[in-house]
């Protein structure tokens, strides 16, 4: 019999691992399917620690899994579709340099998890995994904040907002044990909404310049 | 009576989808407006004037503060309701909008003001959160709502880097709220402002000062401070006109408001003031300093006032920052900036409506052009400049006084200063807009057409005697005194 943990276990490290894997992905298709991946794992992580916690609340899995693993990457799949020159995604740094970028954020989270002011009192799994657990919410933090900075393409500066948000999703599954409902829910309708808005002004900036390249908005500056 | 707001809004905003005639849009839009501030008006009146704290379960509560903010919210949305209706049937004779175009904005008018309003008076942080997030998403289309390459731009900037500090907002609050669930409050008091403050001594002060952290870079992006304002001066030069003196005039205090928010429940689990009074004096004099060298080199006058907004953001983080002595000043520098910056925009969008451009360098000779707009125009600025006896002059000068009192005098000297060179700035870029001209362009046959008094121009004159009715209020007994009640709720 597998237990909990080794499930929880099992979530946390692939949803490490999945954000990796698609930070140096170069083809929006590929980065789109890690990212569900990682949705999912996430929505997996938050069914395990709910059952570690003797709740088995499975509302937040099955919303996490229809929005962010369903709607959100059907909704810029859609969009991606009519504009096909957005599918080879732009970047500052090769993959290898992203890849190393990553590594470096892992080094960051581990130094603020080191730091960070615990309240272990009433946390179930212990200190550890309380710990690997902020720290993999850290890490996808800075790894989405990475994304908006080292790629030159909207659609992965988009990807790049999902997956910090996935982080904090994360956090509030160490810190508070789940966001409570209500605001799970305003947190799940914002990210559609933002997206859907991100995926028109995506159509439209490609009307104009044919291309989804950061590069191109530079008409405002001083 | 806060339902009945809701739906009133909610309406507004549905009833403003089905008209196909633009001028049915407008007039719902205006006649509903109307209404829907007088509900509000009525409604914030009894926390604002009589002290009375309203509550709606664990979810709303309108203290002296919030509905002091309601108020301004209201106000402005009531006169963005008036200007919008002028400007927008311009802008659609112009052939710059179309109807759907039209729609939208009237749609998501009313829907802005509400999450703003919203804002103020929620007492949970996780409605809080969703609220300024509404008040990002409702804007965005209204930023890109010209459907050009700068407003695209501007748009995409806005919600992502906006997106990206909400998001550093929302981890604070998730931070505040395990701090709080592990003092033992609850997890649904835990997000309560009202719980949290009862509660903020038993918070881990360590656990605080890292929700603080990011709460302040999370809303500090949405309040504009530098150098987290990159998207401020491409949104709010981008936007229509009316939405512009929005997003400035009280978008920015609503997220500053809800910042103080946090501040203050901070301050009581620290024992002090002293460790979030440094962020603010720290962002705010890098703010008031950044703007003014960014207003020397402008060329477009509506990001010009989108930094003139960066700047009284400055301005109301000193005064915040220089402890309870400058909390007064700072509910009126709220005001006073409300009132002057929001007139000012509207006065850019008649500028922009007659000259069809935003460069400074290309506009000449506005006060024998468009006489009306040019006189509201200078006197709106120089209620900006803080010119005795606007309300903003009143404000400034409690405000330097507030930092010689404390004896802060290198923010006294560095905010004197910067205030002096935005004033030099502000000048040149208005002198060369309005008086200079080349006499030569100008031939016999193109006079020109004597400018009417129109919607625009009636609301900035009720807002200037507005300015100068408050800024004379504020150093009366009596005003002190209302301003004193409205920073003494911040803190109960």
């Amino acid at each position: 019999m597998i237990s909990n943990q080794v499930i929880t276990d099992f979530f946390a490290s692939g949803l490490l691992l999945a954000t990796f894997l698609m930070m140096g992905k170069v083809r929006l298709y590929q980065m789109l399917r890690y990212f569900a991946l990682a949705s999912f794992l996430l929505a997996g992580l938050g069914l395990s620690i709910s059952f570690m916690r003797g709740e088995a609340d499975f509302v937040p899995a099955i919303a996490t899994v229809l929005f962010k693993v369903i709607f959100i990457p059907l909704i810029i799949y859609y969009t991606a579709r009519r504009r096909p020159s957005s599918h080879q995604l732009r970047m500052y740094f090769r993959p290898a340099t992203t890849y190393i970028l990553f590594a470096l954020a892992l080094v960051v989270s581990g130094i603020i998890v080191r730091n960070f002011p615990l309240n272990i009192e009433g946390v179930e799994g212990g200190v550890f995994l309380f710990k690997s657990l902020l720290f993999i919410s850290v890490t996808l933090i800075l790894a989405g904040i990475l994304l908006i900075v080292v790629r030159r393409d909207l659609f992965s500066q988009v990807i790049g907002v999902l997956t910090m948000e996935n982080g904090i999703a994360a956090f509030g599954l160490v810190a508070l044990g789940g966001i409570p409902m209500f605001l799970e829910m305003g947190i799940f309708f914002v990210v559609i909404v933002s997206t859907v808005i991100l995926a028109i002004l995506i159509d439209q900036v490609h009307g104009i310049y044919r291309t989804g390249d950061t590069e191109n908005l530079n008409e405002l500056i001083d | 009576m806060a339902i009945l707001i809701f739906i009133l809004f909610l309406s507004t905003s549905l009833l403003a989808a089905i008209p196909k005639q633009v001028n049915q849009v407008r007039l719902i839009a205006l006649a509903m407006g109307v209404i829907n501030s007088l509900v509000a008006f009525y409604f914030l009146s009894g926390p604002l004037f009589s002290g009375q704290i309203l509550e709606v379960g664990n979810w709303l509560r309108i203290d002296g503060f919030s509905a002091f903010m309601g108020f301004l919210i209201t106000l402005l949305y009531l006169f963005t309701a008036v200007v919008s209706h002028r400007y927008i049937a311009e802008e659609y004779h112009e052939g710059i909008l179309n109807i759907n175009q039209i729609r939208l904005y009237f749609v998501l008018l009313p829907i802005f003001a509400l999450a703003m309003l919203t804002v103020v008076m929620a007492d949970n942080l996780g409605i809080l959160w969703l609220a300024l997030e509404t008040t990002t998403l409702a804007t965005t289309p209204l930023v890109a709502i010209y459907r050009k390459d700068g407003s695209l731009e501007a748009a995409w900037k806005y919600i992502i880097i906006c997106s990206l500090g909400i998001s550093m907002g929302l981890l604070g609050v998730l931070l505040i709220s395990y701090t709080g669930i592990s003092s033992g409050i609850g997890t649904l008091n835990s997000l309560s402002l009202k719980m949290l403050s009862v509660n903020a001594a038993k918070l881990i002060p360590a656990t605080m000062k890292w929700a603080f952290l990011f709460t302040f870079i999370g809303l500090g992006t949405k309040v504009g401070f530098f150098p987290l304002h990159t998207w401020l001066p491409d949104a709010h030069g981008r936007t229509p006109s009316p939405i512009s003196a929005m997003l400035s005039g009280i978008l920015l205090n609503v997220a500053f408001y809800s910042l103080m928010r946090i501040k203050f429940i901070t301050d009581i689990s620290l024992g002090s003031d002293q460790w979030t009074n440094n962020f603010f004096l720290t962002f705010g004099i890098m703010s008031v300093v950044a703007s003014a060298f960014y207003l020397f080199i402008q060329h477009h006058y509506k990001r010009m006032l989108a930094y003139s907004s960066m700047e009284h953001m400055g301005i109301l983080a000193i005064s915040v920052g220089l402890g309870p002595i400058g909390l007064i000043p700072a509910m009126m520098h709220m005001l006073a900036h409300t009132l002057s910056k929001s007139l000012l925009f509207f006065g850019s969008g008649e500028i922009l409506l007659h000259e069809k451009t935003a460069k400074i360098n290309k506009v000449r000779n506005l006060i024998r052009k468009v006489p009306v707009t040019a006189s509201i125009f200078v006197i709106g600025m120089f209620g900006l400049l803080a010119v005795p006896p606007f309300a903003t002059f009143s404000s400034e000068i409690m405000i330097l006084s507030a930092a010689v009192t404390k004896g802060n005098l290198v923010i006294f000297f560095l905010l004197l200063l910067a205030l002096t060179l935005v004033c030099v700035s502000l000048l040149k870029h208005i002198f060369t807009m309005f008086n200079s001209g080349d006499e030569t362009h100008q031939t016999h046959e193109e006079k020109p057409k004597k400018e009417k008094l129109n919607l625009s121009h009636l609301i900035m004159i009720i807002q200037i005697v507005l300015l100068i009715a408050s800024g004379i209020f504020m150093l009366t007994k009596g005003g002190f005194d209302f301003f004193a009640s409205i920073a003494k709720s911040i803190s109960l």
